[in-house]
């Protein structure tokens, strides 16, 4: 039972990344403070956008209600639901990252051989991540009071954001016994926490008749402990018996497998090779197509939810006067369009970067890349396979989303235009992320991550005036933005694509230069 | 005979470390070449500047009349490489994945690979991720023996196969050399090389200390030799290294070239029983490293 020993040899593999994540979302609760005291700095502003707010169905539907008209009520309500996913998602990948992912790597059996309990592992995983959760509350308690909050409601946003990661976790350790891979784990895990949000949402929307729904999962009673609102504090308790139900539940099932083996038995498959899975493009269509397939089919129902219900909601709330600040700031004379504009560009630009940031990425932890360059495959080609799935499948994403958000209005090319004007500057990121991995043998993942990273900071700082309008031009989302900075005519279009491009030769000819790293 | 391998004086470093110090190597045509030495002494590094994989720092290195780094998709069409931790594509059966290599080269033979795939009694259905080391090794071995190419690179390929499979991985090189084709077998199981290679390199600190057929080698080295003796030679026995008596039992090694002199000089002790053993190659490559 050498749970202290693995818990030190997690800290030790995870210095850098858990106080980063940690971190990331305390500053992302102050940079939300911050803006949200810009873009609201009178009551009378902040009662309105509550009052104003009950009739958006996708703030609804993706952030929850919002519970009074103080500054804090208002932070909580614009980015307390996005703090819940991003530590749900945090946990769910460090707690599988430390369960299924050592076992698939062959590290669990050279712990097990050692005098370590045969649940060590998943409960020195456990403690961590848990226990990082419990930072986080403390370190978003301070930063709010730190912001001057009142101190209550900064509680309770910690506890909201803690209690999601606990639940992330706890399905994570759940999908961790029954999955035959770990990247599956995580998955599922994280599909059934945002599933579940989901359904919260659902029930927000459709008001007190559908507020059982939101009883039957636990993001409903997380979101519903109303920080700055009149706080409830006894959604708490259930919260912590439905995470130790869970992990009852992942120990039983741990009991009941092998290491390395999934509870749900892995099935056989062909004996051979369909004809499309030949050469380098068919081997990358194979290793990314469910994931691209879920992204595409998630973009469909996202689409369709936005254009159906959400697009005359938002143009509603955009006419009300609520936003007349920021519209200003957007240089912008119709704050409806402009509101509509601003939720789909954030919905689409900084998620489907993530998903070709994340697809080019996947050329450095190709498994058998020594295997596949030793047959005669140039590696242009092998990269070309994996940036093909990072242009197209954005490119079909964005197409999808758009004919989707025309389905209210029948303005299918209104839909179009607007989304299909974002992808120059994905693209951007995606020829970014294959340079730096060209260039650089081992922190080409990092900049790749960071550009990222950098492009969200300017886009906040951007937001509420911090960042000027020419350092914003640096992001290449800024020429594709929804404000009137930017002019995104075919030339700019055409600009970026040649950037892209450029950026992408140039990560083919370091990775034809470089010694791999194998 | 043509030469497949020519390598002179290769340099590779990385960091610090350097893992290859001016290599020289010699593969010829239609041998079974043999490239022992521990882990760390640069077998894998080697191999991969054969593939092009990585860049060397110096020196020559001549790949089947090509040039390994700049013309490696044209000479790979021409060769198959077993690496020695084999990973495969999780997601796909052992049976996809030998396709797939298949047609990635060019050349294949439905039934050579049918018959190999009973022959190493390998499952094509199963998924990569739920084969063991040995069956991940069996796919890689199987798609490199189905093609039908020139060179085969081969890095520890039996370190995961149990010994049944080892005794078929043996046959079917010795067919494949019979068949004309190159064999680079690296390896430190010293039985495997010894049963299977015409030439060895014996490689330490990334250079190569010792090459030849095992017969030069053996000659350039000792014999060993225990005898039971009438009388103990009390004071000592000329020719012969490392004596030890052991009652009426002696031990000692003999330089293989004047082993008949040493024997002459031995039977006036009035022999009743001697065996003379060759060194074997474990002998010859410990020489190197004790």
């Amino acid at each position: 039972m050498n749970t202290a020993a693995l818990i030190r040899l997690i800290l030790r593999r995870d210095r850098v990344w858990q106080p980063l994540w940690v971190v990331s979302v305390a500053l992302f609760v102050v940079a939300t403070v911050a803006t949200i005291r810009q873009l609201l700095p009178t009551p009378e502003a902040r009662l309105h956008y509550a009052g104003e707010i009950a009739r958006n169905p996708v703030v609804l539907l993706l952030q929850g209600p919002a519970h009074g008209d103080s500054l804090g009520a208002a932070a909580a309500q614009q980015r307390g639901a996005a703090t819940m996913i991003f530590a749900a998602l945090a946990s769910v990948i460090l707690l599988v990252k430390h369960t299924r992912s050592d076992e698939e790597q062959g590290r669990r059996e050279l712990v097990g051989s050692a005098a370590v309990g045969r649940h060590a592992p998943l409960t020195a995983a456990l403690i961590v991540v848990l226990a990082a959760n419990a930072v986080l509350a403390v370190l978003i308690t301070v930063v709010c009071v730190g912001a001057g909050l009142p101190l209550p409601g900064s509680l309770a946003w910690g506890l909201m954001a803690a209690s999601a990661g606990w639940v992330g976790a706890a399905l994570a350790a759940v999908a961790a016994q029954l999955t035959q891979s770990a990247r599956a784990a995580a998955a599922v895990a994280f599909a059934v926490f945002f599933a579940a949000h989901l359904v919260r949402g659902v029930s927000d929307l459709g008001g007190p008749g559908l507020r059982w729904l939101g009883w039957l999962v636990p993001n409903g009673w997380i979101l519903r402990a109303r920080a700055f609102g009149g706080e409830q504090w006894w959604v708490f308790p259930p919260v912590v018996v439905f995470v130790a139900l869970l992990v009852g539940v992942a120990y039983a099932l741990a009991a009941r497998r092998d290491v390395g083996a999934g509870l749900v038995p892995p099935r056989l498959g062909p004996a051979r090779a369909p004809d499309a899975l030949r050469g380098p493009f068919g081997l990358a269509w194979r290793t990314h197509r469910v994931m691209a397939l879920s992204w595409i089919a998630g973009a469909a129902l996202i689409g369709a939810g936005i254009g159906l219900g959400a697009k005359t909601a938002v143009a509603a709330f955009g006419e009300s006067g609520g936003l007349d600040f920021w519209a200003r700031r957007t240089g912008t004379d119709d704050p409806a369009q402009i509101l509509f504009e601003l939720v789909v560009y954030e919905l689409a630009v900084y998620s489907v970067s993530l998903y070709a940031i994340m697809t080019v990425l996947r050329l450095r932890g190709e498994p058998a890349t020594e295997l596949l360059l030793s047959h005669p495959v140039s590696r242009a080609r092998w990269a070309l396979g994996h940036l093909l799935v990072a242009v197209a499948v954005p490119a079909v994403v964005l197409v999808v989303v758009g004919l989707a958000l025309g389905l209210g209005d029948g303005d299918f090319a209104g839909g179009l235009a607007l989304t299909t004007v974002l992808l120059p500057g994905i693209w951007v990121m995606a020829g970014l992320a294959l340079a730096a991995l060209g260039l650089l043998r081992r922190a080409g993942t990092v900049v790749g991550w960071a550009a990222l990273a950098l492009a969200v900071a300017l886009e906040l700082g951007w937001e509420v005036g911090l960042v000027s309008d020419r350092l914003f031009m640096i992001s290449p989302f800024a020429h594709v933005h929804y404000s009137t900075l930017a002019d995104p005519d075919p030339g700019t279009l055409l600009g970026l694509t040649l950037v892209a491009t450029g950026l992408a030769a140039v990560g083919l000819y370091g990775l034809r230069r470089r010694d791999l790293a194998l | 005979m043509t030469d497949v391998i020519r390598i002179e004086g290769l340099t590779k470093s990385f960091g610090r470390t350097r893992a290859l110090d001016g290599l020289d190597m010699t593969v010829r045509a239609g041998e079974v070449h043999g490239f022992l030495g521990p882990n760390g002494a640069g077998k894998t590094t080697t191999l991969r500047i054969l593939l092009g994989l990585l860049r060397k720092d110096g020196g020559e290195v001549s790949l089947l009349g090509g040039d390994p780094w700049a013309q490696a998709v044209e000479l790979h069409r021409r060769l198959a490489y077993v690496p020695g931790d084999v990973t495969l594509w999780p997601s796909l059966t052992g049976g996809e994945t030998i396709d797939l290599l298949g047609r990635l080269r060019g050349r294949t033979d439905a039934g050579r690979r049918d018959e190999l795939i009973e022959r190493f009694a390998l499952d094509p259905r199963k998924k990569a991720r739920t084969y063991s080391k040995g069956n991940r090794q069996k796919v890689a071995l199987i798609a490199a023996l189905a093609s039908d190419v020139e060179l085969l690179l081969l890095d520890e390929p039996t370190s995961g196969l149990d010994p049944l499979m080892e005794a078929v991985f043996r046959e079917i090189v010795a067919e494949e050399r019979r068949k004309g084709r190159t064999v680079l077998l690296s390896s430190h199981i010293l039985a495997e090389v010894e049963a299977l290679c015409d030439r060895v390199s014996i490689i330490r600190d990334g250079r190569i200390v010792e090459a030849g057929t095992l017969a030069e080698l053996r000659h350039l080295t000792r014999t060993s030799v225990t005898a039971v003796l009438s009388r103990v030679p009390a004071d000592g026995l000329p020719g012969a290294h490392d004596l030890v008596v052991d009652g009426d039992r002696v031990r000692f090694q003999a330089d293989t070239a004047r082993i008949g002199e040493v024997l002459t000089r031995l039977t006036e002790y009035g022999v009743r029983d001697l065996t003379a053993q060759p060194p074997t190659l474990e002998e010859l490559f410990m020489r190197h490293y004790r």
